[in-house]
C-alpha cells in the first residue's frame, strides 16, 4: 500500500467537522517543525475527505485509476470493516511530486495533526529512499490518462470483453522485474539477442546449448535449436508481464497491448512500496513521534491533545498477533537504532549482546556512526529484507515477540514469566519472518532461456524456483495459468514442485489443465 | 504568516475540503462486483441447496448457499496457505478451495432460482376470481321478500322490543321494525386440502442438474397450489425397483443404482389414495411424476394402467420425462425414441387432466411449467407455450 495509517476501529471521539483553517495552520507548524528536525519531504497537497472517499482511494490506490470490479471488492471490504468498527484508515498518501495526501473529515483535529506529521514522514521517505528513485512522480496524471483510454476501449470493444481481458492481466500483474524494470523495445531486444548469439557462435565455434535448460517431457533431448537463430528469450527472463505484452503469439490486438503496457506501468510503480512496507511505516511513525514530541516541547499542544495523540499512537503500533505488523516492527527498530546512534544505553543497562554470528556486539562503538543514523538508513536501505537482516538483533526479537498478543506461537503473554528463548528459537523465528518477506511474499517465477518458443511451437514455459516457503496453491495457480494461456494464445507450461516431486502443469489451447510428474529431477 | 521552509517552498500547496458526494466510482465498481457474485450464486444453486427444506419448509428460515471464493477473486501465482504453520497434525486449512457462505431468504433463493431458469412470472393472486362455493343463510335483515319471512326471529325481536319498552314480554303490538327476513351471504370456502405427490426415479441418470430441474418444477407447482388451497401437503416418493416414501432432503440427495420399475412408484401413490391416507373425498390430488423414460418394457403396460387409475382420482397429473442425454438428437428422430420410452406407453392415454412434457435440459423448464399450469401464467392463458 502507499502508506496508510490504520488504527483500531471505532474510536470514541465524536466526529467533528474539521476546521480547514485550523488544520492549515497546524500543518504549517508541523511542516516547520519537521524541517527543523531534518526532514525534507516533497511538497504535499492535503485533501480532507469523507469516509467513503477514503475507502475508495485506499482501494484504488490512485485517485484517478481505471475502474474494475476488484477495486469495488476492496472498497466494499473497507467500508464493511469501517461500518462494523473493525478498522479505520486515517490517511492515504500517494507517491508523487507534489505528493497527495488524504485525511478523514470525521477525525478530530488532534488525530489529523498526528496523521499530517505521519504523512510528511512518508513523503520524506518517498523523496529520499533509493527504492523510489525511478518511480513516476506524476503517476496520478498518468493513471488518469490510462483510465481515459481504457474507458474508450470499453466503449469501442465491449465492457465484458475488456473486463475479461483486464481480469487475465491481473493474474500476471506482479510478475514484473522488480530489480530492473526498464526494458528495450521488442525490436531492440530481438536484435540484441541475435547479435549476442552470433558473437558467441564466432567466439566459441559451437552452437549454444541453451535448449538444455528446457525440461523434456519424455522427448529425446535436443541438441540443436530448431530455429536457426538465437533462443527466445536469449537469457532468463524475470519480467513475464513484459514478455507476454510484447511477444504474445496470440497475437494481442493493439488495444490489448496498450492495456497491458498501461497496467505494467502501474504495477512497476507500486512494487517499491510492497518491498519497503516496514521501513516506510516505521519511518513515518518514528517521524510523527519526533514531530509531536517537539510540538509538545514547544507548548503548541493543549493538555488534552498531548494525551490524545499518545493514545492514537499506541493504537497504531499495537502489533496484535503479527510480528511483522509494519508500524510496530518498523517503529521499534527505528527507535532502537536511533538510541544506539545517540549513544544512549539500553534501558536494562546492558552494553553488549551477541549478534547473529554469535560475536559480541558492543553498541557504544556505533554511536554517531552513519549506519545507525535513521536519516542515513532511510536514504540507503532499499528493502525490508535488508532492514531486518541488519537492524534486528536477537535481543530485540525476543523483546518484541514477548509483546505480541497471547498464544502466539507459544510465547507467553506475561513477560516476567516467559522463559528466555534459546538462540536457536530466536534464529528460527527471524528466519521465519524473513521468509515471509522474500520477494514481497511472492514465489519466484521466471522464463528460462529459450522457453518462449518451446518445441519450436511458440509454447511458453514458466519455471517456479522452489524455495523453503513451500508449494504453490494448486487450484489457484491452475486458474492463473489459464489466464496466462489466454494472454499467450498457445499452450503454457509451468514447472514447479509438489509434495517433493517435480511436476509440470500444462494449460492447453482448449483450456484443459493436465499435470505431469517428471521422473527424473531437474538439474 | 509566510509559507514555506528554508528554500521558501511550501510544505503544502493546499489543504482543501471539497465536496465528494458525486464521486461514486467505488459504488459503481462495487455494484459490478455484486453482480458477479450473483451470477456465481446462481451457478452454485443446484449443488448448494440439495438438502434443504425449500419445498416443505414454511419459508421463514434462511438458506445457505456457498460461493467459491476463488471465482470471485483474481487467481494469482501464490503459495499454498497453512503449510508453514509447522504443527504436525494441527488443524490445517482445507486445502485448495475457499468458500464463503451467503445466507439467503426464501424469497431471495426462489427469486434467484427462477431468474436463473427463466421461469414465468407468477401472477399476483386475484381475489375476485375465486368464485363463491357456497351460501350461508345466516343473515337476518329487516327487509326482504315474504317468501323469506323468518317467523321465529321476528317473534323474538317483537318480544324483546316489548320488554324493552316496559310492556309485558310476549308477542303482540307488531311493528314494522320487528320483522325479520332471511338473507344469504355468499361464502367463499376455499378448497381446503391439496396434496402434491412427487414421484421421481432415483437411478443414476438423475444427477445434480436433473434434480435441480425437478426441484424447480415441483416448487413452482407447490407455489401455485398454495395460492388456491388453504392446506397444501407435499409427499415424496422415490422409486427404482421398489418405491419408498422420502423426506424432501432424501428425495433430492439419495441415489440408487440398478433397474427401474416406474409402476412401483405409481402403485405406492395409488395405495395412499385408495388406502385412506389421501382419500379423494377430502383431498385434491396432484400427482407429479418424473423419470428419464427408461423402464422395464414389460412394466410399461402396468404403468399405463396405473396412470389411468390415478387419473380417475386426480385433479391434474403431470409427467416430466427428463432426457438430458438426448439434447443433441434432432426432433424428427425423437419420435423413434418415444416408442421405447415411457412416453410411448403414455401416448395412448388422452385425458385433459394428463399433461406430458419432455425436458432435455433446464431451458425446457419454462415451457414445461407453462404447459403444466396454464392458468397460472399469462402466457399459458393466452395459449402460448
Amino acid at each position: 500500500m502507499i502508506g496508510e495509517l490504520t488504527g483500531r476501529g471505532g474510536h470514541d471521539a465524536a466526529p467533528k467537522p474539521n476546521n480547514t483553517t485550523e488544520l492549515r495552520q497546524a500543518i504549517d507548524v508541523i511542516g516547520t517543525t519537521a524541517r527543523e528536525l531534518g526532514y525534507d519531504p516533497f511538497t504535499t497537497e492535503f485533501e480532507i475527505v469523507p469516509p467513503h472517499t477514503m475507502h475508495e482511494i485506499a482501494s484504488y490506490l490512485l485517485p484517478s485509476r481505471h475502474s474494475h470490479w476488484t477495486f469495488g471488492m476492496g472498497y466494499e471490504q473497507q467500508k464493511t470493516m469501517y461500518d462494523y468498527g473493525v478498522s479505520e484508515i486515517y490517511e492515504v498518501v500517494v507517491n508523487t511530486n507534489p505528493a497527495q495526501a488524504y485525511l478523514l473529515d470525521s477525525n478530530p483535529l488532534v488525530y489529523n495533526k498526528l496523521v499530517a506529521a505521519h504523512v510528511l514522514g512518508h513523503t520524506d521517505f518517498f523523496k529520499h529512499n533509493p527504492a523510489f528513485a525511478d518511480t513516476n512522480r506524476a503517476m496520478v496524471i498518468s493513471a488518469g490518462l490510462h483510465a481515459d483510454r481504457i474507458r474508450q476501449y470499453r466503449f469501442d470493444h465491449g465492457e465484458r470483453e475488456v473486463e475479461e481481458f483486464i481480469d487475465a492481466v491481473m493474474s500476471v500483474q506482479w510478475l514484473v522485474d522488480k530489480v530492473r524494470p526498464e526494458r528495450p523495445s521488442p525490436q531492440e531486444y530481438m536484435a540484441d539477442g541475435q547479435r549476442r548469439y552470433e558473437e558467441r557462435l564466432s567466439a566459441t565455434g559451437y552452437r549454444l546449448t541453451a535448449y538444455d535448460d528446457l525440461f523434456e517431457l519424455g522427448e529425446p533431448k535436443r541438441t540443436k535449436p530448431t530455429s536457426g537463430g538465437a533462443p527466445f528469450p536469449y537469457g532468463d527472463e524475470h519480467d513475464i508481464f513484459w514478455l507476454i505484452a510484447n511477444f504474445s503469439p496470440k497475437p494481442l490486438e493493439p488495444w490489448q497491448k496498450d492495456v497491458m503496457d498501461m497496467m505494467r506501468d502501474e504495477a512497476v510503480y507500486f512494487t517499491p512500496q510492497a518491498a519497503t512496507k516496514i521501513l516506510n511505516e516505521g519511518w513515518a511513525t518514528y517521524a510523527h513521534v519526533q514531530i509531536l514530541r517537539k510540538l509538545d516541547e514547544k507548548g503548541l499542544l493543549t493538555g488534552q491533545e498531548a494525551l490524545d495523540w499518545i493514545d492514537l499512537h499506541a493504537g497504531v503500533i499495537n502489533p496484535r498477533r503479527d510480528f511483522l505488523q509494519p508500524y510496530f516492527l518498523g517503529y521499534r527498530m527505528f527507535e532502537n537504532l536511533a538510541r544506539i546512534h545517540k549513544g544512549d544505553p539500553h534501558p536494562t543497562g546492558r552494553k553488549t549482546y551477541k549478534d547473529w554470528q554469535g560475536n559480541e556486539f558492543d553498541e557504544s562503538k556505533y554511536a554517531g556512526r552513519d549506519e545507525y543514523d535513521p536519516f542515513w538508513i532511510r536514504a540507503t536501505i532499499a528493502s525490508d529484507t535488508e532492514f531486518l537482516r541488519n537492524y534486528l538483533p536477537p535481543y530485540l526479537i525476543e523483546e518484541l515477540a514477548g509483546e505480541l498478543a497471547p498464544d502466539y506461537d507459544g510465547f507467553e503473554d506475561d513477560e516476567a514469566d516467559s522463559p528466555p528463548l534459546s538462540p536457536e528459537e530466536i534464529d528460527d523465528y527471524k528466519k521465519e519472518q524473513l521468509l515471509r518477506l522474500i520477494n514481497d511474499g511472492q514465489p519466484y517465477i521466471h522464463i528460462p532461456t529459450g522457453a518462449g518458443d518451446y518445441r519450436g511451437n511458440r509454447e511458453l514455459c514458466l519455471k517456479h524456483a522452489w524455495d523453503e516457503r513451500g508449494d504453490l496453491d494448486a487450484p489457484l495457480i491452475e486458474r492463473a495459468l489459464g489466464a496466462v494461456q489466454f494472454l499467450w494464445g498457445r499452450p503454457v507450461h509451468l514447472e514447479t514442485m509438489r509434495d517433493g516431486e517435480t511436476v509440470i502443469v500444462i494449460c492447453k489451447s482448449n483450456g484443459d489443465i493436465i499435470t505431469k510428474k517428471v521422473s527424473k529431477p531437474r538439474s | 504568516m509566510a509559507l514555506g521552509g528554508p528554500e521558501g517552498r511550501p510544505f503544502y500547496t493546499a489543504v482543501d475540503q471539497g465536496n465528494w458526494d458525486l464521486h461514486r466510482k467505488g459504488e459503481t465498481d462495487r455494484a459490478r462486483h455484486k453482480d458477479k457474485i450473483k451470477d456465481i450464486l446462481k451457478a452454485n444453486l443446484p449443488g448448494s441447496i440439495a438438502g434443504d427444506d425449500l419445498i416443505t419448509g414454511d419459508g421463514s428460515g434462511t438458506y445457505r448457499v456457498r460461493v467459491d471464493k476463488g471465482k470471485v477473486e483474481i487467481p494469482t501465482f501464490r503459495f499454498k496457505r497453512g503449510q508453514q504453520d509447522g504443527m504436525p497434525g494441527g488443524a490445517g486449512l482445507t486445502p485448495g478451495i475457499d468458500w464463503y457462505e451467503v445466507d439467503l431468504t426464501y424469497d431471495e433463493i426462489v427469486g434467484l432460482m427462477f431468474d436463473d431458469l427463466g421461469l414465468p412470472y407468477l401472477e399476483p393472486k386475484d381475489e375476485g376470481a375465486i368464485e363463491a362455493k357456497d351460501v350461508q343463510w345466516t343473515d337476518r335483515r329487516r327487509r326482504g321478500p315474504w317468501a323469506n319471512f323468518d317467523k321465529k326471529a321476528s317473534a323474538k325481536a317483537n318480544i324483546t322490543r316489548n320488554a324493552r319498552q316496559g310492556n309485558p314480554a310476549k308477542i303482540g303490538n307488531w311493528q314494522d321494525e320487528d320483522l325479520r327476513f332471511k338473507a344469504y351471504e355468499p361464502v367463499i370456502v376455499p378448497d381446503t386440502n391439496a396434496v402434491l405427490i412427487d414421484m421421481m426415479d432415483v437411478s443414476g441418470s438423475m444427477g445434480i442438474e436433473e434434480r435441480y430441474i425437478v426441484r424447480a418444477v415441483t416448487l413452482y407447482e407447490v407455489m401455485c397450489l398454495r395460492r388456491k388451497y388453504k392446506n397444501v401437503e407435499v409427499a415424496f416418493i422415490t422409486y427404482h425397483t421398489e418405491a419408498k416414501e422420502a423426506t424432501e432432503k432424501e428425495f433430492f440427495t439419495k441415489g440408487e443404482s440398478g433397474g427401474t420399475t416406474v409402476s412401483s412408484g405409481l402403485e405406492l401413490a395409488l395405495d395412499w389414495i385408495e388406502g385412506g391416507r389421501y382419500p379423494p373425498s377430502k383431498w385434491n390430488i396432484y400427482p407429479l411424476l418424473f423419470s428419464d423414460g427408461l423402464n422395464w418394457t414389460e412394466d410399461n403396460q402396468r404403468c399405463a394402467q396405473m396412470t389411468s387409475q390415478l387419473l380417475s382420482h386426480a385433479n391434474l397429473f403431470c409427467y416430466g420425462e427428463i432426457r438430458s442425454a438426448m439434447r443433441h438428437i434432432p426432433l424428427e428422430f425423437a419420435q423413434y425414441y418415444d416408442a421405447t420410452r415411457l412416453m410411448g406407453a403414455f401416448s395412448k392415454i388422452i385425458d385433459p387432466k394428463f399433461i406430458k412434457a419432455i425436458l432435455h435440459g433446464r431451458d425446457d423448464i419454462g415451457p414445461t411449467i407453462r404447459a403444466f399450469l396454464p392458468g397460472d401464467t399469462r402466457e399459458g392463458r393466452e395459449g402460448r407455450v
